[in-house]
C-alpha cells in the first residue's frame, strides 16, 4: 500500500487549506463528524489552531462537528500499537540507566570517563544516565541501538571508538534487561518491538498535515498502516521530486534550491536588545493594518524572549509566549531551592536568604511571629557574625526574641527533612507536607496573574511529587532530603508555565511552529546561523559522518528542514521580516543564517557587503515613541542639604573632630543622624571590630592584677585567657575558622605586647587607668564663652613611679601601625586632620591629671617588630595649634556649617558614597 | 600551487604592521587553493578581533568578486594574476554555503568545542557550562570558605601562617583569599615535586653550636673599633639566634660573600672558621623555613584545589582557564587523529594570532596539531602571527618565549619579519623608532641594563608606509606642572589632573579625534575618569563602567540594599531624599526609620519574587524618568536589561542584586570620544591621539610573592619558592639566584613591551606626560618615565611644564591628512531630534481570530478562587482512588442502554487493562466489579440509562453517545471537552432535546444533603459550560438541553 499523497500549494496558509480539506472529506450532509479520524501536526500549536478553523468554519457551514482526534508527530506511535506493558516514565527511565551503569565493571567505565566518581555521587550518575538516555532516545527514533554504532564505525576508515561503543552496548543492554525485569516498558524500545513484529494497525484514517520531517520508527510503522494514510504535504505540486512518498524531505534535494530571500526581508540588528527595537520598529512600519491577533514574532532561540516581551510590554502591545515562564522562576521553585540549600549547609547566609523568601514571611507573619526578625537578623549578625544557624544564641535574650521564635519555627518546619539518607519514597510525603504547611491556607485567585503563576508552579511540583512515587523501589538510592529536593527540582525545573491567552495577543512563536502559523504578518528574529539552521559540526558521541552513517539527523538533514520551513515563510499572503543578529547576550559575534546566501552565486556578493560593512547598522534611526519625558539635559539629583537642628550640639567626643574635617557633610550624616549601613556578607572581623576585640582583652588585662606583672610569661597567659573568654562570649563555640585564624593573629600580637608590656614594667611604668571613659563626667571646653562638653574614652594612662611622667596611649590595631604625628596631621601643610590625642589633655583634667603628660600610641601592628610604643612629639605650640583647631570645629559645628561635602571624598567614606554621589557621572558641584 | 606549497610561517609583526591582513591573505589563499573551511582553523584571543577576521574573510571575497581593485589586492596578495572575478565568486559562493563549517574563533571557543567533544574524556560533569568571571570568583570564594572550615584547626593555623610568611595580617580576604588566587595558576602548572625543590641543609645541633660560640668567643679580633662593635652585635644577635640580624650586614655577610677585606683589615682564616659554622647555620634556618613555607603554600593551594573542583563539578561550572588546563593534560593522551572524528575533520591548517599571548597550557593542547601539521609534509601548513614586543600578558600565562621555541620546536618554518606601520603618522614611528634604539642611554640601568639590551637587540626599525602629507602627526613629551598651593595631593595625582587638563585642551581644539588615555594601574583609570568629569569632559572607562556611576541607579541600588536590609538607615536616608520617595510611600526623609517602614520593605522584598526584577525596576525606572538626562536614562536602560538577565539566577534577597550589578562594567552605548583605559585594554586598538600618564611606574614592577621556573619555555614549571629578601636569596644555590633574577628580568620584559604598545596605539598624535624632576634628582629614575627620558632627550633636568622633546606640528589637527577622523561618524546622540515612531495596531475584530483561551468543562470546577486541595490523600489510597473512579467511569461508558445488558466480565476486564495501562489485581479486579455490580443495581442508574425513559413518543429517536467529544466556540473561549454520556433525542432526523449526564464517583454519604449541595454547587459550572456547548452545537434551545449529575455511589441523580 501506499501513502495516499496531496500537495496543498502555498497560496494559503496550510492549516486553513487543511481544514477545508478534511470537512470536504468527511462532511455528510449537516454534521461534519470527524470523531473517527486522526490528525497528526508536528506540534502542539498547529493542532490547537486547526480545530479553532475547524470549528469556525463548521459553524459558518451550519454544520453539526463532532472534533477529530487531533495529535502530534511525537505521540502518533502509541495510537498504531498496543503497549502489552506500562511504560517507564521518564525518571524511572534515567533512574534505570544510572541503575544499569553502576552495574557495570568500574574498570570498563574508565573507558568512557576521566574519572569514575563514586556510585554515592548521585547528582553525577543521574546526570550522566541522562545523556544516555538521549544518546538512546535519538538513535532508537531512527531505530537504532548501540551496537549499531558498533557495526557502522568498522566501515568508517580511522574509526577508533569501538570499544566505547561496545561498553555502550552493554549498558544499553543492561538498562534494557533491568527494565525488563522491572516489567516496565521503554517507549522507544516498545515502538521497534511493534514495528519489528508488525503490530501496528490503525482503525480510522490518518491524515499527516506538513509533517515533512519524521523519523525512520514513525515512517515504518505509517507504512504497516499506509492504508489509512493521507498525507498533506505543504507545498506546490511542482516540488514533488523534493519530497518523498511519506511526504517527508528529501534533504539531497534541498542543498542546492535557491530560496531568494529578498533584500528587503533582511534586518541587521546589533544585540538582543537591538533586535527587539528592530521588531518594534517593523510593527511601527505595518502602520496600524495588523491588529495584535495578526502579528507573530518568530522566536528560533527562545534566550530573546525576555527582551522581546520586556519591549512589547513597555510599549504596550500586547504579547504572549505560549510556552511561558520557566517554572524555575516561581516562588515555590526557590523557595524549595533555598530549602535544600538550607538543608545541606547549616550555613547561617541560608537562614538569611530563608526568612526572607515572601512565602515564608507570609506563613510566619500567619503564625503569629511579631515582625522586625529580619532587623534582628542582621543586628545579630554583624554583632556575632555566626557561621551555623543550627547553633546556640549568643548575646542576650531581649535583642534577639522575634529571630528567635522565627528560628525555632523554621527548625520545626525541617525537622522532618532532616537526618539520615532516606529512599524518594519516604521523603515524598515530608516534603509535600512542608509545602502544605506553608501553602495550604493560601487562597489563589486564578484571575490573578501571580497567584495563577504561583498555583500552577504549586500544582507542578505536587503532580512531580507524586509521579515520584510510581517509581520502582529497586531503582530509588536513598538520599538526603537536600539531595531529593534537587532531584525534584531538576525534574520541573525547566517545565514553563503557559499564560492564559485571554487577550487578543501579538504572539511569540518557536521556530518549528512557523510554518503552520496563519498570521499575515510575520516578523522572525535571531535569523543566524547555528539557530536557522543549527548545526552539529563536533560531538561527544555521534558526529556528522556517524550520522550520515547511520541516517540520523546530520547536517544535510536540518538545512533542508530549515530551508523548506524558510520557504514556507516566503509567501505571498504573509509579509515577513527575517531579522539577524551580529552578537549574542554574551557579546559573541554571530553570523547571518547560511540561507541568506541561497541565492543566485552573482547575488551573493552584494548581500555579503550589506551585511557585513558597519553601514548596515541602524544607526541614527527613529526614536521610538512611548519613550518617557526626561528632565532635559540636566538630570535632577541632589545631594540631600542638611537641615537645621532641631537641638544645638552641646557635646562632642574626641573622636569626632576627625570626622568633621575631613568632611562637614558626612559628620553630619555619620555623627548627627546617626546613619548607619547594614550588611550581612562579612565574613571575618573588620577593622574596627578587630580593633575591639583587642581593645577588650586589653582592658580586662588593665584592669586585672597582671597589669603590673614584668613577667612576660604570666602577661601572656593572663591575656591567652582574656582572649578566649571574649572571643567565646561574642562568636560562640563554633565560631568560623576565619575568626578563629584572625583571633589566633591577634594573640600573637599579644604575646609581642606582652614583651613589651614586662620591660616596661621592668622600666618602672604603672597602669594607671584603663578604658577610662568621661561620658559621665564630660571636659567641659571653652569656645567664645560657650561651653562644649568633650566626651571621649581613653584607652590606657601609665604612670611612671620615679619620675611621675605620664603617658596617654591609645592602642592600635591597624596592620600598618602609622603613628601620632601621620595620624595627626598633614604632612605638607602641617594642618590638624584628627585632635584625638591632644583633646585627651582637656579630658584628664576630670581626673586630677595634668602636664607633664606625653600623648602616644602602644601600636598592634601586624609586624612583630613594629609592636611597641609611639609617642608623639609635639610641641606646647602644636598642642595650642591643635586647640585653636578644635574651637573652629566647634564654631563651624555651632553654626550649623555642614556644607559643602568635601570634594574628593575622603578616604573611607564608601558608606556615604550614594548620598554623597560620589564618582557620579555628571554630579552638580556641591560648591 | 597547491596548498601542498604553502610554506610553514612565523611572522614576526610589529604594532600596526597590518597582521590581521596577513591571517585574512593566508586564509583566503589556502580556501583559493583548495582548502575546505573546516580544515582551517584560524583563532585569535579576543571575540572582537575573531568577529573581525571573519568579516574580512567574507568582505574581500565579496569586493574581489564585484570590483576591480579588489580582485587586484587578491591578485597581489595570492601572487597570481590569473586570479578572476569569477573564481571570487566561486570561492565566496563556496564559503557561504559553509558558514557552520568555518572555524574562525578565539582559542577559547575552539577549546570549548573541544571540550564538548571530549567531555568525558576530560571528566567534565555532563551539563557543563563556562560561566562568567564573578561566578568563579564566587566559587572561588567559597571553596576557600570549604578550606577553612573542613581543615584541621590546628594545621591550618601553620599553614596561614606560612601562606602569610610570619606577618599577624588582620583580614584573610587579603592575604589568603587573594594570594591564593594569585598562586593557583602555578599549582596548576606544578606539581608538589616543584614545590619541594628548595635545598634543605641541615642546622647545626646544639652540640656543635655550643662548640662554635666557644670558638667564636675565643676568637681574636683585628685591633678595630669597627671590628670590635660589629663582632659585639652579631654575637649578641647569634645568641638570641635572630639569625636575620646576624646575616644582614657585617662581618658574617662578608665571610658569606666570600670577600677578603671587612672594613679595611683582611679577613684572617680564623675568622672565618669563626663565622662559617653560624654562617652555614643561619642559612640552614633561613632554606628551611623557606622550604617550609614554600611547602606549605602548596598544602593549602591542593586543599583549596580539591574543594574548588569540587564546587565546580557540582555546579556545573567552568571557566575558560579551567577548559584550557583539562585539556592540556587530555591531550598529552588524546592523538589528533581521534579528535579528527569527534571534529568531525582533520586540522590541516592552523592560524594562530596573537602567537605571543599563548600560554604553556593553551600550546600543550595547539602543539600536537601543529607538530602533526608540519611533520606531514603535504597539504598541510602550518601559520602564526604574533609580536613578542608586545606580550603583556605574562601573568595571565602568556609565554612569549613560546614564539621562538615554536620556531625551534617545529620542522621547516619560515620566518618573516612585519615593520612597516600602517596606522601611524610617520612621526610617531620616528619617535617610536628613537625610544627604542636609545633605551640604553639610560646611564643608570645598573642591574637590568643586561635585560634593557636585550629587548633593543631585538628591536627592528620600524618603517611608516603613509607619507607624513597622508597622515600627519605629533609627538611630545612633556612634564606635568608642580601642585598648587591649595593642591594637597600627590605629584603623581597633580601629574593626572594635569593630563586631564590636557586633553581637554585637545577634545576642544580637535573636535571628533579619538582619543586614548593610557596608564599602568586602574587606580589611575578611575582617578582620570574623576578628574575628566569634574572638567565635565565625558570620557569613557574601556569595558565599561559600573552601572553606579548614575545616580538614578543608586537610587534603585539603595531601595533594593534597604528592602534587604530594613535597618539599613543610609539606604534608607537615601532613598527618602530621592525622587522615588514618593511613589515607595515613604515619609518624610528621617534619620530614624519610621516602625511602618519595615511592612514597606517587606513588600518589595515580595514584589521583586513574585513580579520579577526586571518589571519592578522598570517600574521605579519610570518613575525616575522624569529626574533624569538622556544619559542617566541610559543607564537605568541597562539597569533594567540586568534585572531582566538576573531573573533566572535570581534569589530571594535583593541585595544579592546589587552585587550582581555591582560585579558588571557596562559601556554606554554612546562611546564618549575620549576613552581611558590600562595599557593592558588598549591591545588592539588605535586612537587619533594617545596620551600617556602614569609612567613612573618601576620598570621591575612590584615584586611577586611567588618565584617560578621552567626547564625550558615550552615545559612545564619545575621549581617554585616564595620571595624571600636579598639577603636569604643570597645564601641560596646560584641557580636559585638565577631564578630570583630572571624573575626580575621577566617583569622588565614585560614593562618594556606595556611602554612599546602604548606608543604604538597612536594615529596621529603622541603625548607622553612625566613628573617634572624633582629637585634633588641625581639621576634618571629606572622607571618608563626615566627611560623615554634618557632616550628623547639628552637626560637633563625637565623642569615643571617643560617639553623635552617634541616633534611635528602641537596643531597638527588643522592639516591631517587622512580624510576625517574615524569618530565622526554620526552618533545616536543625534535621535534625539527626530520625530518619534508611533506604533499603531489596527483595531481588534469583536470576535477573537485565533488563539482562544481553551477552557475545559472540568477546569472550571470550583470557581476562580481556589486552595491547594486540603487532603491530597497521600499514600496508596489516593491512587486507588484514582484508579477507582477512572475505571468506573470507562465501564459507565460501555454501556448504550440498559435494556440491551451489561458487557460481559471478560470485556470489563479489558476494558480495565487497557485504560489503566496496567494488569489489574484480581482481588481489586473483583472488588471493584463487585462495586459497578452494585451502582448498577440502583433505580436512579437503571432509570437514566434505560431506553425505556426516553422513547416515550414514538417519533422521538433517542440515540446516546458515551464520552461524546466536543468542541465549541463561546465568543472568545473554546470549549472543548468529553462529555461522559449524551442522549440526543431526534424527531425527523433533527435533534430536538438532549441529556448530558455525568458520572460521579465522588463519595457522600446517603443522608448528607448539605454535603451534596456542596457538590452540586462545585460541580455547576462544568455541567453549566456543557449544557452551552451542547445547545450551541446542536442548535437547540437551551431549555430542551438538560444536564444531569449522576451520583453512581448513592445512586442519586441531581438535575441541574
Ligand atoms: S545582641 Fe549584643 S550581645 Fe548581641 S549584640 Fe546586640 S548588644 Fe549585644
Amino acid at each position: 500500500m501506499v501513502i495516499a499523497q496531496k500537495f496543498l500549494g502555498l497560496d494559503q496558509p496550510a492549516l486553513t487549506q487543511a481544514a477545508d480539506y478534511l470537512i470536504d472529506r468527511f462532511r455528510r450532509q449537516h454534521t461534519a463528524d470527524l470523531g473517527s479520524v486522526t490528525v497528526v501536526l508536528p506540534g502542539g500549536r498547529a493542532g490547537r489552531r486547526l480545530l479553532e478553523l475547524l470549528v469556525d468554519k463548521c459553524a459558518a457551514l451550519e454544520l453539526l462537528f463532532t472534533p477529530p482526534q487531533i495529535t502530534t508527530v511525537g505521540q502518533l506511535p502509541e495510537l498504531l500499537y498496543q503497549a502489552k506493558r506500562p511504560f517507564a516514565d521518564e525518571l524511572t527511565q534515567k533512574l534505570t540507566w544510572s541503575n544499569a551503569l553502576q552495574q557495570v565493571d568500574p574498570k570498563k567505565l574508565d573507558l568512557l570517563l576521566a574519572t569514575v566518581p563514586k556510585f554515592t555521587d548521585t547528582h553525577f550518575w543521574f546526570d550522566f544516565a541522562g545523556v544516555l538516555q538521549a544518546l538512546h532516545r535519538e538513535l532508537a527514533s531512527d531505530g537504532l541501538g548501540f551496537p549499531d554504532v558498533v557495526k557502522a564505525g568498522a566501515t568508517l576508515p580511522g574509526f577508533s571508538e569501538t570499544d566505547r561503543w561496545k561498553i555502550l552496548a552493554e549498558i544499553q543492554a543492561k538498562y534494557l534487561a533491568t527494565l525488563d525485569n522491572l516489567k516496565l516498558w521503554d517507549r522507544q524500545t516498545a515502538r521497534l518491538v511493534a514495528i519489528k513484529e508488525q503490530e501496528c494497525t490503525a482503525q480510522q484514517p490518518i491524515v499527516l498535515i506538513a509533517a515533512a520531517d519524521l523519523n525512520r520508527a514513525i515512517r515504518q510503522m505509517l507504512t504497516q498502516v499506509a492504508n489509512q494514510v493521507t498525507t498533506l504535504i505543504y507545498a506546490p505540486e511542482d516540488w514533488s521530486e523534493r519530497f518523498d512518498s511519506h511526504g517527508c524531505l528529501i534533504a539531497r534535494s534541498w542543498e542546492a534550491v535557491e530560496l531568494n530571500i529578498p533584500d528587503e526581508a533582511i534586518i541587521s540588528a546589533e544585540k538582543p536588545q537591538d533586535q527587539a527595537e528592530a521588531v518594534l520598529r517593523c510593527i511601527a512600519e505595518f502602520d496600524g493594518r495588523f491588529s495584535a491577533e495578526q502579528i507573530t514574532i518568530g522566536v528560533p532561540d527562545e534566550r530573546i524572549v525576555p527582551s522581546l516581551t520586556r519591549q512589547l510590554n513597555e510599549h504596550k502591545l500586547p504579547n504572549r509566549f505560549g510556552p511561558g515562564e520557566a517554572l524555575s522562576r516561581s516562588g515555590v521553585f526557590r523557595l524549595l531551592h533555598d530549602l535544600a540549600k538550607l538543608l545541606e549547609s547549616k550555613d547561617f547566609t541560608y537562614l538569611a536568604a530563608f526568612v526572607r523568601h515572601p512565602d515564608i514571611e507570609d506563613w510566619l507573619l500567619k503564625l503569629n511571629v511579631p515582625p522586625g526578625w529580619i532587623e534582628e537578623l542582621d543586628h545579630y549578625y554583624q554583632r556575632h557574625l555566626p557561621s551555623r544557624w543550627s547553633e546556640g544564641w549568643l548575646g542576650p535574650n531581649e535583642k534577639s526574641q522575634s529571630l528567635r521564635s522565627v528560628h525555632a519555627l523554621v527548625k520545626q518546619l525541617l525537622a522532618p527533612l532532616v537526618g539520615p539518607s532516606q529512599t524518594l519514597l519516604q521523603w515524598q510525603p515530608k516534603i509535600n507536607k512542608l509545602i502544605q504547611e506553608v501553602y495550604g491556607d493560601r487562597c489563589f485567585d486564578l484571575e490573578n496573574k501571580v497567584d495563577r503563576k504561583a498555583w500552577k508552579s504549586i500544582g507542578i511540583i505536587q503532580e512531580t511529587l507524586r509521579e515520584l512515587k510510581g517509581i520502582p523501589d529497586q531503582l530509588i538510592p536513598e538520599l538526603p532530603a537536600w539531595e531529593a529536593i534537587q532531584l525534584l527540582l531538576s525534574q520541573v525545573r525547566s517545565q514553563q508555565l503557559a499564560p492564559p491567552a485571554t487577550d487578543s495577543c501579538i504572539e511569540l512563536v518557536g521556530w518549528l511552529e512557523l510554518p503552520l502559523d496563519d498570521a499575515p504578518a510575520l516578523i522572525v528574529t535571531n535569523f543566524n546561523e547555528g539557530t536557522v539552521p543549527s548545526s552539529l559540526n563536533a560531538d561527544l558521541f555521534l558526529p556528522g559522518k556517524m550520522r550520515s552513517l547511520l541516517g540520523l539527523d546530520d547536517n544535510t538533514r536540518r538545512y533542508a528542514r530549515d530551508a523548506y520551513a524558510v520557504s514556507t515563510l516566503l509567501v505571498t499572503w504573509r509579509k515577513t521580516s527575517l531579522i539577524i543578529g551580529r552578537r549574542d547576550l554574551e557579546d559573541n559575534p554571530l553570523t547571518p543564517s547560511r540561507l541568506v546566501f541561497a541565492t543566485g552565486s552573482s547575488l551573493i556578493a552584494e548581500r555579503t557587503r550589506t551585511l557585513f560593512q558597519e553601514a548596515s547598522l541602524g544607526k541614527g534611526k527613529a526614536p521610538l515613541a512611548g519613550q518617557w519625558h526626561t528632565a532635559g539635559s540636566k538630570a535632577n539629583f541632589k545631594v540631600p542639604k542638611p537641615q537645621p537642628l532641631s537641638e544645638p550640639i552641646t557635646r562632642l567626643s574626641v573622636t569626632s573632630f576627625k570626622s568633621y574635617l575631613s568632611c562637614p557633610y558626612r559628620f553630619y550624616l555619620e555623627r548627627i543622624l546617626g546613619l548607619r549601613a547594614k550588611r550581612d556578607d562579612a565574613t571575618e572581623l573588620d577593622g574596627a571590630t578587630f580593633g575591639n576585640l583587642a581593645h577588650q582583652v586589653l582592658e580586662r588585662f588593665g584592669k586585672s592584677e597582671v597589669n603590673c606583672s614584668d613577667n612576660a610569661d604570666d602577661i601572656r597567659v593572663a591575656l591567652n585567657q582574656f582572649l578566649e573568654d571574649r572571643v567565646r562570649q561574642q562568636f560562640g563555640k563554633h565560631l568560623r575558622t576565619a575568626i578563629l585564624i584572625q583571633a589566633e593573629q591577634l594573640r600573637r600580637r599579644l604575646h609581642a605586647f606582652a614583651l613589651w608590656q614586662a620591660e616596661r614594667t621592668r622600666l618602672g611604668w604603672r597602669i594607671e587607668y584603663t578604658e577610662q571613659s568621661f561620658s559621665d563626667s564630660p571636659a567641659s571646653f571653652e569656645v567664645d564663652d560657650q561651653q562644649m562638653l568633650l566626651t571621649g574614652r581613653i584607652d590606657r594612662i601609665d604612670v611612671h613611679e620615679e619620675t611621675g611622667e605620664r603617658q596617654i596611649l591609645d592602642y592600635k590595631t591597624s596592620d600598618a601601625g602609622s603613628n601620632p604625628e601621620k595620624n595627626h596631621r598633614e604632612k605638607k601643610s602641617g594642618a590638624w586632620t584628627d585632635l584625638q590625642l591632644p583633646l585627651y589633655r582637656h579630658l584628664v583634667r576630670q581626673i586630677g591629671i595634668c602636664d607633664p603628660i606625653r600623648l602616644g600610641y602602644m601600636l598592634l601592628p601586624k609586624s612583630n617588630e613594629a609592636i611597641g610604643l609611639a609617642l608623639a612629639d609635639w610641641s606646647e605650640a602644636d598642642l595650642q595649634d591643635a586647640d585653636a583647631t578644635a574651637r573652629d570645629v566647634i564654631r563651624n559645628i555651632r553654626r550649623e556649617r555642614f556644607w559643602p561635602p568635601t570634594e574628593p571624598a575622603p578616604k573611607y567614606s564608601d558608606d556615604y558614597a550614594y548620598i554623597c554621589m560620589d564618582g557620579v557621572f555628571g554630579r552638580p558641584s556641591q560648591k | 600551487m597547491t596548498t601542498q606549497t604553502m610554506q610553514h610561517e612565523l611572522i614576526r609583526a610589529s604594532a600596526g604592521t597590518g597582521k590581521t591582513f596577513e591571517l585574512t591573505n593566508r586564509y583566503l589563499q589556502l580556501l583559493h587553493l583548495g582548502a575546505t573551511p573546516e580544515e582551517l582553523l584560524a583563532t585569535t584571543f579576543t571575540r572582537k578581533a575573531a568577529g573581525e577576521i571573519f568579516e574580512r574573510v567574507l568582505l574581500r571575497l565579496a569586493e574581489a568578486a564585484t570590483t576591480q581593485s579588489g580582485l587586484q589586492e587578491l591578485q597581489r596578495a595570492f601572487a597570481d594574476e590569473s586570479l578572476s572575478q569569477a573564481d571570487c565568486q566561486a570561492m565566496l559562493s563556496q564559503t557561504t554555503r559553509n558558514i557552520h563549517r568555518l572555524r574562525v574563533g578565539t582559542l577559547d571557543s575552539f577549546f570549548a568545542q573541544l571540550a564538548s567533544s571530549f567531555a568525558l574524556e576530560l571528566g567534565l560533569p555532563p551539563g557543563w557550562r563556562i560561566v562568567e568571571e564573578h561566578v568563579g570568583a564566587a566559587l572561588r570564594r567559597q571553596a576557600i570558605d570549604a578550606v577553612l572550615d573542613n581543615e584541621d584547626k590546628k594545621e591550618l593555623l601553620t599553614l596561614v601562617h606560612a601562606l602569610t610568611q610570619g606577618e599577624t595580617t588582620r583580614s584573610l580576604d587579603l592575604e589568603v583569599r587573594d594570594k591564593i588566587n594569585s598562586f593557583y595558576p602555578v599549582y596548576l602548572e606544578s606539581n608538589l615535586a616543584a614545590w619541594q625543590r628548595i635545598p634543605r641543609p641541615a642546622p647545626l645541633k646544639n652540640a656543635a653550636l655550643e662548640k662554635a660560640f666557644e670558638q667564636l668567643h675565643a676568637l681574636a679580633l683585628p685591633n678595630h673599633a669597627t671590628w670590635e662593635k660589629t663582632h659585639a652585635k652579631q654575637v649578641a644577635a647569634a645568641a638570641e639566634a635572630d639569625w636575620p640580624a646576624f646575616i644582614q650586614g657585617g662581618i658574617a655577610s662578608r665571610v658569606a660573600q666570600g670577600q677578603e677585606k671587612y672594613a679595611t683589615k683582611p679577613i684572617e682564616s680564623q675568622v672565618i672558621a669563626a663565622y662559617q659554622p653560624f654562617i652555614e647555620h643561619a642559612k640552614a634556618v633561613h632554606l628551611n623555613q623557606l622550604a617550609n613555607q614554600t611547602e606549605a603554600t602548596y598544602q593549602l593551594l591542593d586543599r583549596f584545589h580539591v574543594q574548588y573542583q569540587r564546587l565546580k563539578s557540582q555546579a556545573r561550572a567552568l571557566r575558560f582557564e579551567d577548559v584550557t588546563f583539562l585539556l592540556s593534560e587530555a591531550f598529552q593522551k588524546i592523538a589528533p587523529d581521534q579528535a579528527a572524528f569527534r571534529l568531525d575533520s582533520h586540522l590541516r591548517h592552523l592560524l594562530l594570532d596573537e602567537f605571543q599571548d599563548t600560554s604553556l597550557a593553551q600550546w600543550r593542547v595547539i602543539g600536537p596539531f601543529a607538530r602533526r601539521i608540519t611533520a606531514a609534509k603535504s597539504e598541510q601548513s602550518f601559520f602564526c602571527v604574533g609580536d613578542v614586543k608586545q606580550a603583556i600578558y605574562g601573568w595571565r600565562g602568556g609565554v612569549a618565549e613560546i614564539f621562538s621555541a615554536v620556531s625551534e620546536e617545529l620542522t621547516d618554518i619560515n620566518e618573516r619579519p612585519l615593520d612597516t606601520s600602517w596606522r601611524s603618522s610617520p612621526l610617531i614611528i620616528k619617535t617610536v623608532n628613537q625610544i627604542f634604539e636609545r633605551l640604553q642611554q639610560h646611564p643608570k640601568l645598573d642591574s637590568l641594563a643586561e635585560g634593557v639590551s636585550a629587548w633593543q637587540a631585538q628591536f627592528i626599525k620600524h618603517q611608516s608606509a603613509q607619507p607624513l602629507t597622508k597622515l600627519n602627526g605629533y609627538a611630545c613629551l612633556q612634564a606635568a606642572r608642580l601642585p598648587e598651593e591649595k593642591e594637597t595631593e600627590s605629584q603623581k595625582n597633580v601629574t593626572l589632573r594635569f593630563a586631564a587638563e590636557q586633553v581637554a585642551t585637545w577634545k576642544q581644539a580637535a573636535p571628533g579625534y579619538s582619543i586614548g588615555v593610557l596608564v599602568r594601574q586602574n587606580t589611575a583609570v578611575r582617578r582620570l575618569i574623576y578628574e575628566l568629569r569634574e572638567m565635565g569632559v565625558e570620557a569613557s572607562e574601556e569595558g565599561g563602567n559600573l552601572l553606579d556611576d548614575s545616580a538614578a541607579v543608586r537610587v534603585i541600588l539603595s531601595t533594593m540594599q534597604w528592602a534587604d536590609h530594613p535597618s539599613d538607615s543610609i539606604a534608607h536616608y537615601h532613598i527618602s531624599t530621592s525622587p522615588l520617595a514618593k511613589f515607595l510611600g515613604l515619609a518624610e526623609p528621617k534619620a530614624s526609620i519610621p516602625k511602618a517602614a519595615g511592612k514597606l520593605a517587606q513588600k518589595i522584598r515580595h514584589q521583586l519574587v513574585r513580579e520579577g526584577y526586571g518589571p519592578t525596576v522598570y517600574q521605579w525606572s519610570e518613575q525616575l524618568a522624569v529626574s533624569c538626562n538622556q544619559r542617566e536614562l541610559r543607564r537605568l536602560e541597562k539597569l533594567i536589561s540586568l534585572a531582566y538577565q538576573y531573573e533566572d539566577s535570581a534569589s530571594s534577597r535583593p541585595s544579592d542584586f546589587v552585587t550582581y550589578v555591582g560585579s558588571r562594567k557596562i559601556a554606554d552605548p554612546i562611546a564618549a570620544d575620549v576613552r581611558v583605559m590600562t595599557v593592558h585594554q588598549a591591545k588592539g586598538l588605535e586612537f587619533d591621539i594617545v596620551v600617556l600618564a602614569d609612567l613612573e611606574t618601576d620598570l621591575i614592577g612590584q615584586r611577586k610573592d611567588l618565584i617560578f621556573g621552567r626547564p625550558a619555555p615550552t615545559k612545564g614549571i619545575d621549581r617554585v619558592t616564595r620571595y624571600c629578601g636579598k639577603e636569604i636569596q643570597q645564601l641560596m644555590p646560584l641557580d636559585w639566584q638565577e631564578l630570583f633574577r630572571s624573575a626580575d628580568n621577566d617583569r622588565l620584559k614585560e614593562s618594556l613591551c606595556v611602554l612599546y604598545v602604548a606608543v604604538t596605539r597612536a594615529v596621529h598624535a603622541l603625548h607622553m606626560i612625566v613628573t617634572p624632576s624633582p629637585h634633588n634628582e641625581k639621576s634618571l629614575r629606572k622607571t618608563s618615565n626615566g627611560l623615554l627620558r634618557a632616550a628623547l632627550t639628552s637626560g637633563e633636568r625637565l623642569e615643571a611644564g617643560q617639553i623635552g622633546y617634541e616633534i611635528g606640528e602641537r596643531e597638527w589637527y588643522k592639516t591631517p591628512g587622512k580624510a576625517l577622523p574615524h569618530s565622526v561618524a554620526q552618533r545616536t546622540d543625534d535621535t534625539d531630534s527626530l520625530p518619534a515612531l508611533a506604533i499603531k495596531l489596527a483595531k481588534p475584530p469583536k470576535t477573537r481570530w485565533r488563539g482562544l483561551e481553551r477552557i475545559s468543562p472540568s477546569g472550571l470546577e470550583g470557581g476562580h478562587i481556589v486552595q491547594l486541595p486540603q487532603s491530597v490523600g497521600e499514600g496508596p489510597n489516593r491512587a486507588r482512588a484514582l484508579r477507582r473512579g477512572t475505571l468506573i467511569h470507562a465501564w459507565f461508558e460501555q454501556i448504550e442502554w440498559l435494556d440491551e445488558g451489561l458487557p460481559s466480565p471478560e470485556r470489563l476486564r479489558q476494558v480495565a487493562d487497557h485504560v489503566l495501562e496496567t494488569v489489574l489485581p484480581t482481588n481489586e479486579f473483583e472488588a471493584l466489579l463487585a462495586d459497578f455490580q452494585q451502582m448498577i443495581k440502583q433505580p436512579a442508574v437503571q432509570t437514566c440509562l434505560h431506553r425505556a425513559t426516553y422513547d416515550h413518543t414514538p417519533d422521538l429517536l433517542p440515540q446516546v453517545e458515551n464520552e461524546r467529544a466536543i468542541a465549541v466556540r463561546q465568543t472568545h473561549r473554546l470549549l472543548v471537552g468529553h462529555i461522559d454520556r449524551l442522549v440526543t433525542s431526534y424527531r425527523a432526523g433533527r435533534a430536538v432535546a438532549a441529556d448530558i449526564i455525568d458520572f460521579k464517583t465522588d463519595t457522600v454519604a446517603q443522608d448528607d444533603s448539605a454535603a451534596l449541595r456542596n457538590k452540586i454547587t462545585y460541580y455547576r459550572p462544568q455541567l453549566q459550560a456543557y449544557r452551552d456547548a451542547v445547545a450551541a452545537q446542536f442548535r437547540l434551545p437551551p431549555d430542551q438541553v438538560r444536564a444531569k449529575l449522576l451520583f453512581v455511589g448513592i445512586g442519586k441523580i441531581c438535575d441541574l
